[in-house]
């Protein structure tokens, strides 16, 4: 087995083709945003040939609603304006890391549209361009060849999907994304998983790199000795790698296995594969049918098909890995084609969904099914039924693993999502000029610091522990900010690591406090106006009312430090023992001041 | 097109465009892929390669290793040539005639950018779902983006509109490039005396090589409007940003009103004619149109003087500027609020003013007529003394609420069917295909 990986790391800041800004990954959806409906056709690629995958898609009759909220969202992304000019910051970034892991940066960037017709783009296609090939990432002893970097345009986000219509929301359309793809180098999942890890933290040595759920995201390319190369997408917890991989290692054996059974079980009765997917239409048959799923489909003027499938007994009900049978892999075909919610097989307890079996031994006789075959059933409006069920017979007759585009679930395993993608996809963005990485551009291109070297350098400045969690902490660039305003890096840490990680753990939104915030409070901090222990309590309160300023949150709370004769008035008012003052007064009054005043008075 | 020393190097190395080449930067691992064409922009030492991954690099030859690896097949070129013509011909067809525009535009490898280059019949194979309105005959009579076209081509179109229906067509759509689509529309309004059934225009915003692309839906509503029992020429686009409906303006009444959107045309001044729904065709009209006739025979009226201009009244605009109109048989004026140039009755007599220039304009036989520039309203010349002025000097408009721009294709017509200054302001006057209305309709502002 061997194991490759694709990166999607999103970077913030303004989108890569208009000046709108990049939404938060967690920003809720604005309930006054635009909405409004489109379709996508299918077109020829560059070469006069379709892609299978864009083909694939466009079978299905759907229809699109996006929502976008006018702040994240603009014209471009409605795909109602062309394209500006590409986010410089964003080039800049792909060309550092490039840069980084010493590859072979493209003497002329072309920006290409890759065709996606799900309705994710607007468009009907993905901006996404080379920036560079080959390279080498420095991953402790471990060194990850990098095949491609690659800078691309994030997709709109799905709010909802039913069979006819997707809902989308624009606001996430058109955030820069820096794609790093490995080598299929990977044989374990330790080494992917450390792999993955390793090209994350580079990633965000760059610094404008989005933080939360979502911003990174892996796809994983698995191919076994036997079986092929199947793409997993949508991989966005590291934890779900290890049962990812090793349920796909099973899912290409079990196929394998299952196509030596059907091939030796048809050379024993000496029958070939059918050449042409038939079905027939079992409707009139099961009209009574008590069987919900026939019921409801039958009553809104759908159809019942079904199909046999010679010598394929017991084989639909073969267990893949845990909850996936090779019948489940043609459902899924079924419901990408025909969008339909399911289909039925003779492998199942057929009554359990409500069919009798004198039913059943109509469906058996009518469709010509014996003792080693086996059959499928799809029940809905009838289009829909009949494409659903080319698509699960195409699946039934091709032998071993086909090419595959699968989405990943949250438990580690995957679904069939779409055939692989091929180069017919692309096709050249002519909105956008080509780019040229002369000297002069390559020159604003800064050195990135690896990670190793900068976790080196946070563990002196900081010590061991703390060090090396900044080193890996998103929050590692508002720290940078904070240092550079004149911020003491340990304090800076810590309220970055320790203060507001407590606040968040308590179900405050730390998520609203912004970079501007921090520089005030630490500036407040800087000029003595407040103490290092009120911080926990002003950020509190910014977390409430985020548009506050600091100035205004200490003005309103009475969080101003007190000192100076102003501190010495307040203890002859209210002191009695050092304790019990500072207990009362630990926001506002600095203790070693405290004392200080009081050993001079004594 | 490759420079000078990059053609030279790939002939030394006999390649051409569509082979497959290695190539190798030291120290680099080698790139292959397939030569291809290169836009005119960017670096033109770059070669364009593209990968097997299907994209597209641009490298420059002349810092590596080049070499040839394979023979290509040479790209085929994509569409036709100017003139074709597909299908049958029944009595009874839809016909759809292109005209170049972005509805049948492709990338071009020589620039990089889209160009008009599907023909006629290859749009019908874009869009499936014409099948529906078969039998369609399908020609191209030429392939130019709507900025370039100028009246010889209005003329030549209304031309094939009448060859259609002669040859037994029971609507027609265009195909145009979007620019300017509404020039077009109001040109054949006025081209096609007696005509009886749809003549629609179409075009689309977004290029077809686009999955998102709006010409499917909007040849698919054109269609259906030609198709349906009523007669005139009109605009077919989106009524809004979404894929549902889409608008049928009148061709005199119609603005692009938006550079990029698919909304972008507007009836201004007046209500679409009708909307036509994308799903099933099905049309629905606001007014009631002329209906049908068949057996009606189409005058062609389709001369159009290329010597009209068309002008924007703006503050500080000189005396100077108005004489210089005199090389032109007319001038339409988009004047400020009800139809205003400068015209100060205070100035001394000796002195050059717009109002004398005009007045010297006219009395020498050009006509100039006023249009609002106000984007809706009616001319108004009699309300304030600038308009009075004006009036007095010979400026003809008065009480027109037409488009600045259909004034100006009329005149082109007008003077195109008659030279005589009397004749043509009288023909500019009298309203037709609602060019003109007779009343303002109530309007809340809302």
């Amino acid at each position: 087995m061997l194991v490759g990986l694709e990166i999607h790391q999103r970077l913030e800041g303004k989108k890569l083709f208009n000046r709108c800004p990049t939404p938060a990954a967690d920003q809720p959806l604005d309930a006054n945003a635009t909405k409004f409906m489109r379709r996508l056709n299918t077109s020829a690629g560059e070469l006069g040939k379709q892609d299978e995958a864009s083909e694939f898609e466009s079978m299905r009759k759907r229809y699109f609603e996006y929502v976008a909220p006018q702040k994240f969202s603009c014209l471009v992304d409605m795909d109602e304006e062309p394209p500006g000019p590409i986010n410089n910051v964003a080039l800049i970034a792909a060309l550092k890391f490039s840069k980084h892991i010493n590859a072979q940066i493209i003497d002329e960037i072309h920006m290409m549209r890759k065709t996606v017709v799900d309705g994710s783009n607007t468009s009907g296609f993905q901006r996404t361009a080379l920036i560079s090939l080959g390279g080498v990432l420095n991953a402790g002893e471990m060194q990850i060849p990098i095949s491609t970097v690659c800078l691309e345009e994030e997709s709109c986000g799905i709010v909802s999907n039913n069979g006819d219509a997707a809902r989308y929301r624009l606001d996430r359309l058109g955030i820069p994304l820096i794609e790093v793809s490995t080598e299929p180098v990977f044989t374990s999942v330790e080494q992917t998983l450390h792999g993955a890890q390793a090209i994350g933290m580079s990633l965000r040595m760059l610094g404008n790199v989005m933080r939360g759920l979502g911003t990174i995201r892996q796809d994983v390319n698995i191919s076994t000795p036997q079986g092929s190369r199947v793409e997993i997408k949508g991989l966005q917890d590291l934890s779900l790698l290890k049962p990812l991989i090793e349920n796909e290692e099973k899912r290409q054996e079990g196929l394998i296995q299952i196509s030596a059974e059907l091939q030796k079980r048809r050379k024993a009765v000496g029958i070939s594969a059918p050449e042409k997917i038939s079905y027939v239409d079992l409707s009139p048959m099961l009209a009574n049918s008590q069987c919900q799923i026939i019921k409801k489909a039958l009553s809104s003027g759908g159809a019942v098909l079904g199909a046999k499938l010679e010598m394929y007994a017991g084989l639909l009900g073969k267990e893949l890995y845990a909850n996936r049978r090779f019948g489940t892999e043609l459902s899924d075909y079924a419901k990408v084609s025909g969008g339909v919610k399911g289909m039925l097989h003779s492998d199942e307890d057929l009554a359990k969904y409500g069919l009798t079996l004198e039913e059943i031994k109509i469906i058996r006789k009518t469709l010509g099914v014996h003792e080693p075959d086996a059959f499928i059933l799809i029940a809905d409006e009838r289009q829909s039924a009949s494409r659903a069920i080319e698509g699960a017979l195409s699946r039934a007759y091709v032998l071993g693993v086909p090419l595959e585009t699968r989405r990943a679930d949250e438990k580690g395993g995957s679904s069939f999502m779409r055939p692989i993608a091929g180069a017919h996809r692309m096709y050249p963005e002519t909105d956008v000029r080509p780019i040229l990485a002369n000297k002069e551009l390559l020159a604003k291109v800064g050195k990135l610091e690896s990670f190793d070297e900068k976790k080196k350098e946070l563990c002196n400045l900081l010590g061991d522990d703390l060090g090396a969690r900044m080193a890996k902490s998103y929050n590692l660039a508002t720290f940078q900010k904070l240092v550079d305003a004149g911020a003491d890096p340990k304090l800076a840490a810590l309220t970055l690591e320790q203060t507001l990680v407590a606040l968040r753990r308590e179900g405050a939104n730390v998520n609203s406090i912004t970079d501007e915030f921090l520089l005030e409070l630490f500036s407040l901090y800087s000029k003595e106006k407040i103490t290092k222990a009120a911080f926990s309590q002003i950020l509190s309160f910014a977390c409430k009312n985020s548009d506050d300023s600091a100035q205004k949150i200490c003005e309103e709370q009475n969080l101003y430090k007190i000192s100076g004769k102003a501190l010495l008035d307040l203890w002859k008012k209210e002191g009695t023992d050092t304790k019990s003052f500072m207990a009362k007064f630990r926001f506002i009054v600095d203790a070693s001041e405290l004392f200080g005043l009081l050993n001079i008075k004594k | 097109m490759y420079d000078k020393a990059t053609s030279s190097l790939l002939q030394t190395l006999g390649i051409k465009i569509g082979d497959y080449v290695r190539f190798e930067k030291k120290g680099a691992k080698p790139i292959e892929g397939m030569l291809l064409m290169r836009p005119e922009s960017g670096d033109t030492n770059c070669l364009v390669l593209k990968l097997s991954t299907g994209y597209n690099i641009g490298i420059n030859p002349h810092e590596g290793a080049l070499e040839k690896t394979k023979s290509g097949k040479t790209q085929e070129k994509i569409g036709g040539q100017a003139v074709n013509m597909a299908g049958t011909l029944k009595k009874d067809s839809l016909h759809l005639i292109s005209t170049g525009g972005t509805i049948s535009s492709r990338i071009d490898y020589q620039t990089g950018a889209v160009h008009p280059q599907i023909d006629a019949s290859g749009l019908v194979k874009l869009y499936p779902r014409l099948e529906k309105f078969e039998p369609i005959f399908v020609r191209s009579i030429f392939s130019v983006l709507s900025e370039n076209m100028n009246p010889t081509h209005w003329t030549q179109m209304a031309q094939a509109v009448k060859e259609s229906f002669d040859d037994g067509a029971r609507g027609v759509v265009i195909a145009h490039g979007t620019d300017t689509m509404g020039y077009s529309a109001a040109a054949l309004s006025y081209a096609l005396d007696g005509l009886g059934a749809p003549v629609i225009l179409t075009g689309a915003q977004r290029s077809p090589d686009r999955a998102s692309s709006d010409a499917a839906q909007n040849m698919f509503c054109s269609m259906a409007a030609a198709g349906a029992n009523f007669s005139g020429v009109y605009l077919c686009m989106h009524a809004s940003t979404n894929d549902d409906i889409n608008h049928l303006h009148f061709g005199t009444r119609v603005r692009k009103s938006h550079t990029s959107g698919r909304w972008a045309f507007k009836s201004v001044g007046a209500q679409p004619a009708a909307q036509v729904n994308r799903n099933a065709g099905e049309i629905k009209f606001f007014s009631e149109l002329p209906g049908k006739n068949l057996q009606s025979k189409i005058i062609l009226k389709n001369k159009f003087s290329q010597n009209v201009h068309l002008a924007w009244a703006y503050p500080g605009i000189s005396p100077k500027t108005i004489s210089s109109w005199s090389e032109y048989d007319g001038v339409v004026v988009a004047g400020t609020g009800l139809g205003h140039l400068p015209a100060d009755s205070r100035a001394k007599t000796s002195e050059k003013t717009v109002l004398s220039e005009i007045k010297q304009l006219v009395d020498s036989g050009v006509v100039v007529a006023m249009a609002p520039q106000a984007l809706e309203g009616r001319v108004m010349l009699e309300t304030y003394s600038s308009g009075r002025l004006l009036e007095d000097a010979g400026i003809i408009g008065n009480g027109a609420d037409w488009l600045a721009e259909t004034a100006y294709v009329k005149l082109c017509w007008a003077l195109g069917q008659s030279k005589d200054f009397k004749k043509a302001c009288e023909l500019m006057m009298t309203p037709m295909h609602n060019d003109i209305s007779e009343f303002s309709a109530v309007n809340t502002g809302e």
